[in-house]
């Protein structure tokens, strides 16, 4: 997992020149993916939760009604997670295409620029520019679709973080089931700790990719 | 694509890349190998550019992009480093290690910012600052320019297309039946294997060397005793048939 000071150390290693966007969103589609096994120990926890509740009885009525909440909000973040793992993948194959096609389109320019005009080189050019502004338009829509995804996994953990503080004071409320809950609690709130350290990393990506 | 860890040691590790699933259907599967230090990555034979996108995400689960620091083309085949183009926009500071002979061909990829670094006829060493790799001669095996490289702690030669083979499907990433792997690889030694006198030349410096691992570009990895196996076997076959195939009946 890349910190804030990897991200900085990538930043400079280019020296001035923008990060290319296919590195940026693949970094992110690599950074992103922990997320989700981290979703899915909440996801557990809130399982193990609603077990001990069901044995706890009266004692863990409390706790109980809150579990359904962290449940949600873990499936939530593992469905941005998954959703933000493949819109940066397609971003990044898009941007490798789209390097191709401009490539393909300057060349054919220059060409063009010192040759009389050639019906058939003016039909390949439209056809490359035409296709890059294509892609170009595909790419400038996932990434702000890779925006909203981060805000809502942000969101999620925020949502989590004072789901937390309740569990801490149900759990107290369940007498010989108290400790055990106070370790769940404490494992949802370590899960969303991790995840919200890896949301400042995304930004700090994306923050990148609206630089390239 | 998949990967796993091959072997490690305090100071490396060798990492393989290939069976890639979204790989297009009627190209040439390939293995990729990285090996990562604490600071800095190589990747050896990274590939055609149709592969560059999967490639590229493969190496990020290992190294920042700013660690992956050099490049190492055997010889100047597509399959082997076509992607040269991509990486050359990806890497802020890169190295090409690859034969000086295949300078000004490989330059056809399209290379503005990585730095081309020649390796002689007589092969030499890369280093990467905690780990150095050897750089071991196989001219025309099959390219009149091409170089293996070597481990000595780990004991890993990668052969590049010596000891290459082609099956269906996904096979497993080791030889389990040496017999049962021959017909996968014969043809291919027979006919992209040009010269029985270099191959000999190879095989009795390869033979100096302690072996473990085997690692071609294509198909499956010899380990142990499949590693004689194979230098057996290759010293027995003709190689060159393409002159006979080059003749109607
Ligand atoms: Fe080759
Ligand atoms: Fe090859």
């Amino acid at each position: 997992m890349l910190t804030l000071e990897d991200i900085d150390a990538l930043h400079r290693a280019y020296e001035g020149h923008p990060v290319p966007r296919f590195v940026v969103s693949a970094t992110l589609a690599t950074e992103l993916k922990s997320t989700i096994s981290i979703a899915r120990r909440i996801s557990i926890s809130s399982k193990n939760a609603q077990a001990i509740t069901a044995r706890a009885g009266t004692w863990g009525q409390g706790f109980s009604g809150i579990t359904q909440f962290i449940d949600e909000f873990s499936r939530n973040t593992i469905d941005c997670a998954n959703r933000i793992s493949e819109t940066s993948r397609q971003l990044s194959q898009a941007s490798v295409t789209l390097i191709a096609r401009r490539t393909m389109a300057d060349r054919l320019g220059r060409v063009m620029a010192h040759h009389a005009k050639v019906e058939a080189l003016s039909q390949l050019y439209d056809k490359y520019a035409a296709s890059a502004e294509k892609l170009e338009e595909e790419n400038e829509r996932n990434f702000h679709q890779l925006r909203k995804l981060i805000e809502e996994i942000r969101d999620c953990t925020r949502a989590l973080n004072s789901i937390v503080a309740t569990c801490r004071i149900e759990a107290s409320r369940a007498g010989p089931f108290q400790q055990a809950l106070f370790v769940i609690a404490a494992d949802i709130e370590e899960a969303a700790w991790e995840i919200g350290e890896q949301i400042k990393v995304g930004k700090k990506i994306l923050d990148m990719l609206g630089r390239s | 694509m998949h990967s796993e860890t091959l072997l490690e040691c305090k100071t490396h590790r060798w990492i393989i890349c290939g069976r890639d699933p979204d790989k297009p259907d009627k190209i040439i599967d390939t293995n990729q190998y990285m090996v990562r230090t604490d600071t800095r990555m190589i990747i050896l034979d990274p590939g055609g550019i149709e592969l560059f996108s999967s490639m590229l995400a493969c190496a990020l689960n290992y190294a920042p992009i700013h660690e992956i620091t050099d490049l190492f083309a055997s010889h100047q085949d597509p399959d082997i480093i076509s992607s040269l183009g991509l990486w050359d926009q990806a890497l802020p500071k890169g190295r090409l290690h690859a034969p000086w002979l295949w300078e000004g061909f490989i330059r056809h990829f399209g290379m503005n910012n990585i730095e081309y670094v020649p390796i002689a006829d007589d092969g030499g060493e890369i280093n990467l600052g905690s780990v150095s790799l050897q750089i071991i001669p196989a001219h025309y095996l099959h390219s009149s320019g091409n170089h293996n490289i070597y481990d000595p702690e780990l004991k890993i030669l990668m052969s590049g297309d010596i000891g290459a083979s082609l099956e269906p499907g996904q096979p497993p990433l080791f030889v389990e039946d040496f017999e049962a792997h021959i017909p996968h690889m014969e043809y291919f030694h027979k006919r992209w294997m040009p010269s029985n006198y270099a191959k000999n030349d190879w095989i009795k410096r390869v033979r100096q060397l302690d072996i473990e691992y085997l690692a071609p570009q294509h198909g499956r990895i010899f380990r142990g005793d499949d590693v004689k196996r194979f230098l057996d076997w290759f010293e027995r076959l003709e190689v060159g048939v393409g002159v006979q195939a080059s003749y109607r009946n």
